[in-house]
């Protein structure tokens, strides 16, 4: 349902947590989970926190895909770095965090999903920025995410590896297992539009089921409403987009 | 405490559910709640939804505020119009005229006393809204005892010259602030129309004049709907600071 298309009276609770789920390296890791208030069955989304961290927008963005009645659960993928204010965190972790330990927690939210009584059996998992590129990085390595929605993910055609970032995620697009939204600022510069067009060159080859959306006047970043990034049109445009998605492949 | 600062072992979460409670006249109206995870004791806020309806906008501002410690509440006071999407049924009440004054204040303090009812609640109470609802919370404060602190988000007609006054519409509420017991904080963009600057003058020159607690806040570059992040009216960096002193001021009135 697009947004602010609900019909009042149509019960719209919710629950939200911060709890902890066991992370991809057996250890507990913080969680902020939403979910519809209901019997189900519910279809599940995995998100996936961007480069300033498990913070606000995460927890804002978790709740909206619970309104729509889908379980959220966002892991702490800073877990290992420590607590603190999101930007404290992230000061930390964001030069530290591997791929592996992503994709590690991404499968132990996907499993947690999957295990609650009103799961529906089905889970997508989404980012933005960083996030972006994690998504479809988790949905290349873990074949039961059964939907990707990549928010400007710079980095998935990525110039050079590093150790914590051992694999370009395009080079996984035959792997890919889901099928992919992307949503891409005309005006940003990580991912370029061409390298968007390059992304996508090699979805097609691979005949892959994806879909790409991109935005004129809009850069990186164009759903975060706390910042100068923010295009109205386009980020509602987008959110509805992303729902129409999640809602035909995770039913 | 400002968006996005809390710390990331001590965020909450919360449990939202729409209820009914008695409103204006004694009719029985729903209300979305959030309430924050813990034991408590919480704050309440009333958020008086704006002409746009019983929205998604106001569930997510009611979220925002769940989050940050209040126990928060948007009552529907849209009711007696029927259900539908949110639009449908503010579109049945504009084309009536609007509504009443008094079943906008009778349902706001139906919501009221419903946050002091519950046992959570730490006994305080303030009132917000945006555009109509901001004017209406200034009237709602003015009118029943019982709030502590209101939030006026650029709510036009807080002023209302007597040429417009209605039926439906019988008192500006800003000539309610002799009896208002409660601090106000006012958001305006300097580029609205409605409250223009010059109203927000008349504004703050009558709470000057009674002695009465409040503060302004003006931005430059921001038109009427600094908040609504839905349209082009949006404003980032002023929704984040009016935001931010939207926090400050429940916290420090309603502790």
């Amino acid at each position: 349902m697009s947004w602010n298309n609900f019909r009042t009276d149509v019960e719209g609770g919710m629950v939200a947590m911060n709890t902890t789920i066991t992370g991809g390296a057996g250890s507990p890791i913080h969680a902020y989970i939403a979910k519809p208030d209901g019997p189900g069955p519910y279809p599940g989304v995995v998100l996936l926190h961007h480069v300033p961290g498990w913070d606000e927008f995460y927890r804002e963005f978790s709740r909206r895909f619970a309104e729509e009645g889908f379980i959220a659960v966002c892991p702490n993928l800073y877990e290992k770095f420590g607590h603190g204010t999101p930007d404290e965190v992230a000061a930390k972790g964001r030069a530290e965090l591997t791929d592996d330990s992503v994709i590690a927690d991404a499968e132990a939210a996907l499993n947690w999903i999957k295990a609650q009584p009103n799961s529906n059996g089905k889970v997508g998992v989404i980012g933005s920025c960083s996030g972006g590129r994690h998504a479809v990085l988790v949905a290349s390595r873990v074949p039961a995410f059964n939907a990707v929605v990549d928010l400007w993910g710079g980095g998935v055609v990525q110039a050079e590896t590093t150790p914590q970032r051992p694999v370009a995620p395009i080079d996984l697009t035959p792997q890919l297992n889901a099928p992919l939204l992307g949503l891409f600022g005309n005006d940003d510069m990580g991912p370029s539009p061409a390298q968007v067009d390059q992304h996508e060159a090699a979805l097609k080859e691979h005949g892959k089921t994806y879909q790409f959306h991109r935005y004129d006047g809009a850069g990186h970043g164009f759903f975060y409403y706390q910042g100068n990034n923010y295009r109205p049109q386009a980020a509602m445009d987008g959110w509805n987009k992303t729902v129409a998605w999640f809602n035909q492949y995770l039913a | 405490m400002s968006w996005n600062s809390q710390k990331t072992e001590s965020v909450v979460g919360m449990s939202v559910s729409n209820v009914t409670l008695s409103g204006y006249g004694g009719d029985t109206i729903h209300a979305y709640v959030a309430r924050p995870g813990g034991a408590g004791p919480f704050p309440g806020v009333v958020f008086v939804p704006h002409i746009g309806g019983w929205d998604e906008f106001g569930r997510e501002f009611v979220r925002r505020l769940a989050d940050h410690g209040f126990m928060a509440i948007m009552p529907n006071i849209f009711e007696r119009y029927g259900q539908g999407a949110p639009d449908e049924v503010a579109g049945r009440a504009r084309a009536d005229g609007g509504l009443a004054d008094a079943s906008v204040i009778g349902d706001a303090e139906g919501a009221m006393k419903w946050l002091k009812a519950q046992p959570e609640s730490n006994g305080k109470v303030g009132i917000t809204g945006p555009c109509s609802g901001g004017r209406a919370a200034l009237l709602v404060a003015g009118s029943v005892p019982g709030f502590d602190a209101v939030v006026n988000l650029w709510g036009g007609n807080s002023v209302q010259p007597p040429d417009r006054l209605t039926e439906k519409q019988p008192v500006s509420p800003h000539s309610l602030i002799p009896q208002l017991a409660a601090p106000v904080l006012g958001i305006f963009g300097n580029d609205d129309m409605n409250p223009n600057a010059e109203q927000v003058n008349q504004l703050e020159a009558t709470f000057k004049e009674y002695g009465k607690p409040y503060l302004f806040h003006r931005y430059d570059g921001a038109g009427h709907g600094i908040w609504y992040y839905q349209g082009m009216s949006y404003r980032p960096q002023a929704a984040i600071d009016g935001w931010n002193h939207l926090f400050a001021w429940f916290s420090q009135h309603l502790g």
